[in-house]
């Protein structure tokens, strides 16, 4: 018993003393080097992964997306856990459309996470599921979508890698672009995917952003103008519309443009450009109207006053300017309607530097906009201090002087909206993932630049200029058009001279004159085909304007409206329906006839009195059931008819 | 003692009633651990269920925003456009728009209502409806 004690005691310690190392070998790994191994260990199996937030929708100003997200999923590959990469590379290229040697060099990577195909559209990311390769994973990643393609391209931008690129995208980013979110991506023990467990922090979706843009005005702004562009091969085009009320920017047309969806697929980057706001132009004519507006506000010229155009020359400085054609005495109001470059010079030397200067930074030029986009350019109007001998002459006729489309459609938007500029809204809100709206930008009216009296008579001269001036061809039927076409020379870099080639030509106005609903500018950059605004711009304004006052629902002013009475029917007449055609009563030697009308629609009613001029008064809805005068009945000029319809149901 | 008596021993309470007493503490921890196991068991399998939904969920949400792009991208101006006028549609020529202005008769006679089926009409100008 005695001998056994020692050895006990010998073995104990060294147990002990085992156990300590073991001991302090664990403390050492698990305390000592714990974050360098676990760092280790994560490298090896693991990575966090940043989630990509959806971004927010860009709806236009109905709710209509013009920009919006989709989830899609991103393939990626952990080299390590890949069986076997010549065979995956295989099975994987026909799916991707990937080239085999390229996929098999990511497959064999020595890092431990490669991407293979980001975005893949879902049939795709399925069919890739079902090779049920080990070694490949999935990580969903928003896809970015522009479902109306080219429409409105140049406003919503697009979005690239690393965020908006371009537009409303590239402005917003902060807003549009949410909070990513962190995953970590790896296997486990039995070599099982652990990826939907593993998101530590879910990303935050995007505000969305609603425009002023609507979508239906900014088609058939597109329309028109990638016909005219196309037509005239232009070297670009592009319409702004502008409610003038509040300024909101109702439509943004440019030539050329791009698909957003596939923005690399242009064959210069100049077709991303946003020309409305980023090209200053020299205006030329249309800039007369500023001239007016100033003159007529400081009282220098009233409408009537007479203005002798040297029959339609005019020597300054000895350079010598003329009018397309030759005038003698015109009113200020001709001077207008016909463009007369001497009658305008003469009314800006009346006005002087000064007073053109402060009216025309009135009115906004040589200052941002404050419409938001990236890349936008003040224009140019150098100071009073650096003008020439000549330059008061030709600012009066819109040269020497740059502006943007916008600049341009503001300031004709703040003589329709009675003398006061109102700042271009793109902006309307910013609305969050639920849809409830957290930021509403209101209408930001700038300064009243001329008294409404001014703006008046101005829109009255401006209205003769599309009655019975260059503008006729922007005149829209039913509706009143003040406007003033523009046919700007460009300056040749070569010669430092303006070039005799068709420059800019361009319209701007707003309808209906009383009561504007729309200011628009239509502008054509180097038209190879055309010489004139007048031919080229005008009838562009004509097309797009008829096209949205009727969207709009603005009544013609020369229609005579039809009243209806709405409401039960008191009669208890029964409707039939009256298939045949319905024969127009000609009108007898002694005045007009009272057609056979029961049993007939509304529509067909109409079609049919429409030749005889008649007042009308409509009680119901449905078919004719009774009308008055009775059929046959010779009608008296002042006397009106009077139908009443009832439907099936309302009997 | 007899062949006909028997040696009884006497049952101390105090043991039986330790042995009840280890008894049931040893069913409630069986139990309880049984619980536990049960419990557990039910929570990977509600885990499972809640995985699925959630990933049912997603699936849905998925098809919701696909099939919300596809309504944008059917409803775009262009595509209707060339829609209607596969079907043989035009715009309506400027003869063929009537302004219709639309009144409620009221008991004082006066248009109560005032609104239009085709342009909105401007203030000032409701009549009076025949009747």
């Amino acid at each position: 018993m005695s001998d056994l004690r020692p050895r006990v005691l010998v073995l104990a310690g060294i147990l002990a003393l085992a156990f300590t190392g073991v001991v302090g070998r664990l403390g050492w790994l698990q305390i000592v080097r714990h974050g360098d191994l676990a760092a280790l260990a994560e490298r090896q199996y693991s990575r966090t992964m940043v989630l990509q937030a959806q971004r927010g929708p860009i709806v236009d100003r109905s709710g209509a997306p013009l920009a919006t997200s989709s989830p899609a999923e991103s393939l990626f590959a952990q080299p390590r856990a890949v069986g076997d990469p010549v065979r995956v590379a295989s099975r994987l290229a026909p799916l991707l459309g990937t080239p085999e040697i390229e996929l098999h060099s990511l497959l064999t990577s020595s890092r431990p996470f490669v991407w293979i195909h980001r975005r893949l559209p879902p049939s795709t990311a399925a069919a890739v599921k079902a090779l049920r390769e080990p070694g490949l994973g999935f990580l969903p990643e928003p896809l970015r979508l522009y479902p109306n393609r080219e429409l409105a391209a140049h406003v919503v931008g697009f979005e690239g890698v690393d965020g908006g690129l371009e537009g409303i995208e590239r402005a917003l980013e902060e807003t549009l672009r949410g909070t990513p979110g962190k995953a970590v991506v790896g296997r486990d023990a039995l070599g099982r995917e652990v990826v939907t467990e593993t998101v530590l922090q879910r990303p935050a979706p995007g505000q969305g952003v609603m425009l002023t843009i609507d979508r239906t005005i900014q088609y058939l702004a597109e329309r028109e103008i990638d016909a005219a562009w196309r037509r005239t091969k232009a070297k670009a085009a592009m319409a702004v519309v502008l409610d003038p009320r509040n300024g909101d920017v109702l439509a943004m047309a440019v030539r050329p443009t791009f698909n957003p969806n596939a923005f690399l697929d242009v064959p210069s980057r100049e077709h991303w450009r946003n020309r409305v706001v980023t090209d200053p132009f020299e205006p030329g004519s249309t800039f007369k109207v500023i001239l007016a507006a100033a003159a007529l506000e400081e009282g220098v010229v009233r409408p009537e006053d007479r203005i002798w155009a040297e029959n339609g020359s005019i020597t300054i400085a000895k350079i010598t300017i003329h009018d397309w054609k030759k005038y003698g005495w015109l009113t200020f109001g001709e001077v207008l309607q016909n463009s007369s470059n001497v009658g305008s010079i003469k009314v800006g030397l009346a006005l002087g530097r000064d007073r053109y200067y402060r009216y025309m930074t009135g009115f906004g030029f040589g200052a941002l906009t404050g419409v938001g986009l990236a890349g936008e350019s003040r224009g140019q109007l150098r100071d009073v201090s650096r003008w020439s001998a000549l330059s008061l002459p030709t600012m009066s006729i819109g040269q020497e002087v740059s502006v943007t489309a916008l600049q341009m459609v503001a300031a004709f938007g703040a003589i329709a909206n009675g003398g006061t500029l109102m700042q271009p809204r793109l902006v309307r809100s910013v609305f969050d993932a639920q849809g409830k709206e957290i930021r509403r930008f209101e209408p930001k009216p700038v300064r009243q630049v001329v008294s409404p009296e001014t703006a008046r008579t101005l829109t009255r001269l401006m209205t003769q200029v599309v009655a019975a001036g260059t503008g006729h061809n922007a005149a829209i039927a039913g509706y009143d058009v003040a406007g003033k076409t523009g046919t700007a020379q460009k300056l040749d870099p070569a010669t430092r001279r303006y070039s005799r080639n068709p420059g800019v030509l361009s319209f701007v106005g707003f309808a209906p004159a009383q009561e504007p609903r729309l200011a628009m500018l239509v502008m054509l950059d180097e038209p190879k085909n055309e010489k004139w605004g007048s031919e080229a711009a005008a009838p562009i304004f004509s097309a797009i304007g008829g096209g949205v006052l009727r969207y709009l629902d603005v009544p013609p002013s020369d229609a005579t409206p039809l009243a209806i009475v709405a409401g039960p029917s008191e009669t208890a007449a029964a409707p039939r329906v009256r298939s045949a055609p319905i024969e127009v009563a000609e009108p007898g030697s002694d005045g007009r006839v009272m057609p056979e009308l029961r049993g007939q629609t509304l529509r067909h009613a109409l079609a049919t009195l429409a030749p005889l001029g008649v007042g009308i008064k409509v009680d119901g809805r449905g078919l004719v059931v009774a009308q008055a005068p009775a059929p046959g009945v010779a009608l008296p000029a002042e006397t009106g008819v009077r139908l009443t319809l009832a439907s099936s149901a309302s009997r | 003692m007899n062949i006909h008596q028997r040696l009884h021993q006497e049952q101390d309470p105090r043991a039986r009633r330790a042995f009840i007493a280890v008894l049931l503490v040893s069913a409630a921890l069986v139990g309880g651990a049984l619980g536990v196991v049960g419990l557990r068991v039910q929570q990977v399998h509600l885990a499972y269920q809640l995985d699925r939904l959630r990933s049912e969920r997603q699936q849905i949400e998925t098809s919701i925003r696909q099939l919300e792009v596809e309504i944008a991208t059917l409803q775009s101006p262009a595509r209707v456009e060339q829609r209607a006028r596969q079907l043989g549609l035009v715009a309506p020529a400027r003869q063929q728009v009537r302004l219709a202005r639309e009144y409620v008769p009221a008991g004082t006679g006066l248009a109560a209502a005032h609104r239009s089926r085709v342009a909105v009409a401007p203030d000032g100008e409701a009549r009076i409806p025949i009747r």
